[in-house]
């Protein structure tokens, strides 16, 4: 039975997969960041969130629940429900 | 950092497991072609699709740039593939290159489970008609993938075999594409690719998240087989593999262990395992690549198994250029090349030794080096992955090319030693044949003039039916074969000519590197000066564009006695000021067909 994922460790993965989608070594997440904050934020590049998110995580989500979220703190939230359901299993 | 980016875009295969990272490197090699500092051949390509192929589109000019062309990509509208092509703007018109990516669910004429052999025909007829019309449209060279088998089998295992199968559709389409196919149309061979890539290929998720139809880890293998075939039209295929021995082609080390001792045949596991890299190498032999041999070995006893051991596929004949001493392998991979006369960028390096290869990296970055497993049963995957020899169709010179190339390292070799040039061309007792402009030779002429990179005035190509109506003024189209002593090279040079008051105006010249050296090109100005004095021309003028690698064009027009007159335009007099060199050429008309 491995650990549940904490908030931070969510983080710090998602921090890595939005510098590789926007190719910045200095982009920092906080729990308000949205879509506004980042200049090429397109729908594009929200599905490749997505896809990367599902490869770096291992899990299945909902595309269309994704793109309701309104923050980096939802999509964190979001995130430890789907790493929790498939925990369990 | 132009370097770094070049070498990183070479082994991106490594990461295309991981498409994020993938991604990333990608988007960087983007933003570096996008700055205009990239040396290389700048290609403008249209892609032209009905799914989503941003992600792909990225991965693309990394895989193209690994191939030496330096693209700048414009998309089509997403799902207008023909509505693209029938617009008076559409975005090909000045386009180098198109790249068209369909998929099964653009098939228009599927026909239903239950109907007749005679309607699944009628089916195929009308599905191929809507793509072979918009070929004609396109001016440009095409890569278009072949429609990819659907994902589900209404028929179940008939699908495929029975008339009203989707499948059964799919492949008949396909193949009848490919035999109607013209010169400058390549196609993907989606079924092969769709192999490659497993389950990855038809993934629902993806596709209606974004319509791009394969999953992410897919789209590596996805744009390395279209650049692949891009590369192969643009004419920058490689052409040479180069065999380390000693593991490579056998186990164990001959030198050590004799020509008993070697592991090859089908005794055992490993001996069948070399077995099949040989048959592997013998059959990319058999339909044009040139085969070296480049071994830290002594000569005699690196032969003595191609002479005398059993389990060899591979025999001395096979290898245009067999080169084993105990030098630098580097060294003697210039060596091969030169021999050969082509570049350093058309070899592809295999040995199995992890040193030799990283030396090779390192110092010949042009070579392409395989990153060969340590199980010799992986050899012909790994060499084949590489997709280092793009082909669509197969000529006749193509199927000659080993010996044509023997003869030419052989020819390199004597000539080395001959110290009186002219006796040694007379020697070889050459004929230059005037070929006539015929369906026996259209497609080599067209092809010779797009493949040739060298010995090549300028980048202007000619499409089979501008040839055709070309040659119809007598002289304008001088395509000269070769033969010699030792074989007949086929047509080996092209000229187009256009009479134009005065003057005669070559349009464009080419000539295959397996003839340099052989005056074969003071033959050729001999014929366009008869046709200029014929039509009372008092100058013949050329167009010369420099490129990176034809530097040699720009030698044999001085040497020819051409000098030039401002722009592009070099000219020489109808009636030579002084005499060429005699080429001992005796010059035959091509007959009637």
């Amino acid at each position: 039975m491995s650990e549940p994922v904490t908030r931070e460790q969510i983080q710090a993965k998602l921090t890595d997969i939005f510098r590789s989608i926007f190719d910045d070594d200095n982009l920092v997440l906080s729990d308000s960041t949205n879509a506004d904050d980042i200049e090429e934020w397109d729908s594009l590049n929200q599905i490749k969130i997505i896809l990367a998110c599902e490869q770096v995580f291992k899990v299945k989500l909902n595309a269309r629940k994704v793109n309701t979220l309104n923050n980096i703190g939802e999509m964190i939230e979001y995130l430890q429900d789907a790493l929790r359901t498939a925990g369990s299993a | 950092m132009e370097n770094d980016i070049r070498l990183v875009c070479r082994d991106l295969r490594a990461i295309a497991a991981d498409p994020i990272a993938l991604q990333r490197i990608c988007k960087r090699i983007a933003k570096e072609i996008a700055t205009g500092r990239l040396a290389g051949d700048r290609v403008r390509i249209a892609v032209l699709s009905t799914f989503l192929v941003d992600m792909l589109i990225d991965v693309l000019r990394a895989a193209l740039l690994a191939r030496g062309v330096v693209a700048d990509i414009v998309k089509g509208a997403y799902g207008a593939i023909a509505v693209d092509l029938l617009s008076e703007k559409s975005i090909t018109r000045d386009c180098d290159l198109v790249i068209v990516l369909p998929t099964h669910r653009d098939l228009a004429f599927v026909p239903q489970p239950g109907c007749s052999q005679a309607e699944d025909n009628a089916a195929v007829e009308q599905e191929v008609a809507v793509w072979t019309d918009l070929w004609a449209r396109i001016k440009a060279p095409i890569v278009q993938l072949s429609f990819d088998p659907p994902p589900w089998r209404a028929l179940s295992e008939g699908d495929g075999f029975r008339p009203g199968g989707h499948l059964r559709h799919v492949r008949c389409v396909n193949q009848k594409l490919g035999e109607l196919a013209p010169a400058q149309v390549a196609l993907v061979d989606a079924e092969a690719l769709a192999r490659t890539v497993g389950q990855a290929w038809h993934d629902a998720r993806t596709y209606f998240l974004c319509k791009q139809p394969f999953a992410p880890s897919a789209v590596w293998e996805v744009a390395d087989s279209i650049a692949a075939a891009s590369a192969g039209l643009l004419g920058k295929a490689r052409k040479v593999l180069v065999l380390d021995l000693d593991n490579t082609l056998w186990g164990g080390v001959i030198g050590d262990v004799g020509l008993t001792g070697i592991v090859l045949g089908s005794e055992t596991h490993e001996g069948e395992a070399f077995v099949a890299v040989q048959r592997y190498a013998k059959s990319l032999a058999a339909r044009g690549i040139i085969l070296a041999v480049c071994s830290k070995n002594r000569d005699e006893i690196a032969r003595e198994p191609f002479r005398a051991h059993s389990g060899m596929v591979l025999r001395e004949g096979d290898i245009a250029c067999f080169v084993a001493n105990f030098e630098d392998k580097v060294a003697n991979l210039r060596r091969i090349a030169q021999a050969l006369n082509v570049g350093l960028d058309a070899l592809v390096f295999v040995d199995d030794n992890p040193v030799e290869r990283a030396w090779v990296k390192q110092e010949l970055p042009e070579v392409l080096v395989v990153n060969l497993p340590d199980d010799p049963a992986l050899y012909c995957q790994a060499i084949e992955s590489a997709r280092a020899f793009p082909t669509h169709r197969v000529t006749a010179e193509d199927l000659g090319r080993n010996a044509s190339y023997r003869s030419r390292a052989i020819v390199a070799e004597v000539s080395s030693e001959a110290t009186d040039m002219g006796a040694f061309l007379r020697g070889l007792e050459p004929v230059a044949r005037v070929e006539r402009v015929n369906s026996g030779s259209l497609e080599r002429i067209v092809q010779l003039v797009a493949k040739t990179n060298q010995f090549k005035l300028n980048p202007r190509t000619f499409s089979a039916e501008e040839v055709l109506q070309r040659a119809q003024s007598t002289g304008n189209v001088i395509a000269v074969r070769l033969k010699d002593r030792l074989q007949d090279y086929g047509i080996v040079t092209v000229a187009i000519t256009e009479f134009q008051g005065e003057e005669v105006t070559i349009l464009n010249w080419v000539m295959s590197c397996r003839v340099f050296s052989r005056r074969l090109e003071h033959a050729t100005l001999e014929l366009i000066r008869a046709n200029a004095r014929a039509a009372g021309a008092a100058r013949i003028r050329a167009t010369f564009v420099p490129s990176s690698k034809n530097a040699v064009a720009r030698e044999v027009l001085t040497e020819l006695g051409f000098t030039p007159a401002g722009d592009a335009d070099w000219v020489v007099p109808t009636v030579p000021e002084v005499p060429l060199e005699s080429h001992f050429m005796h010059i035959e008309s091509g007959e009637e067909l």
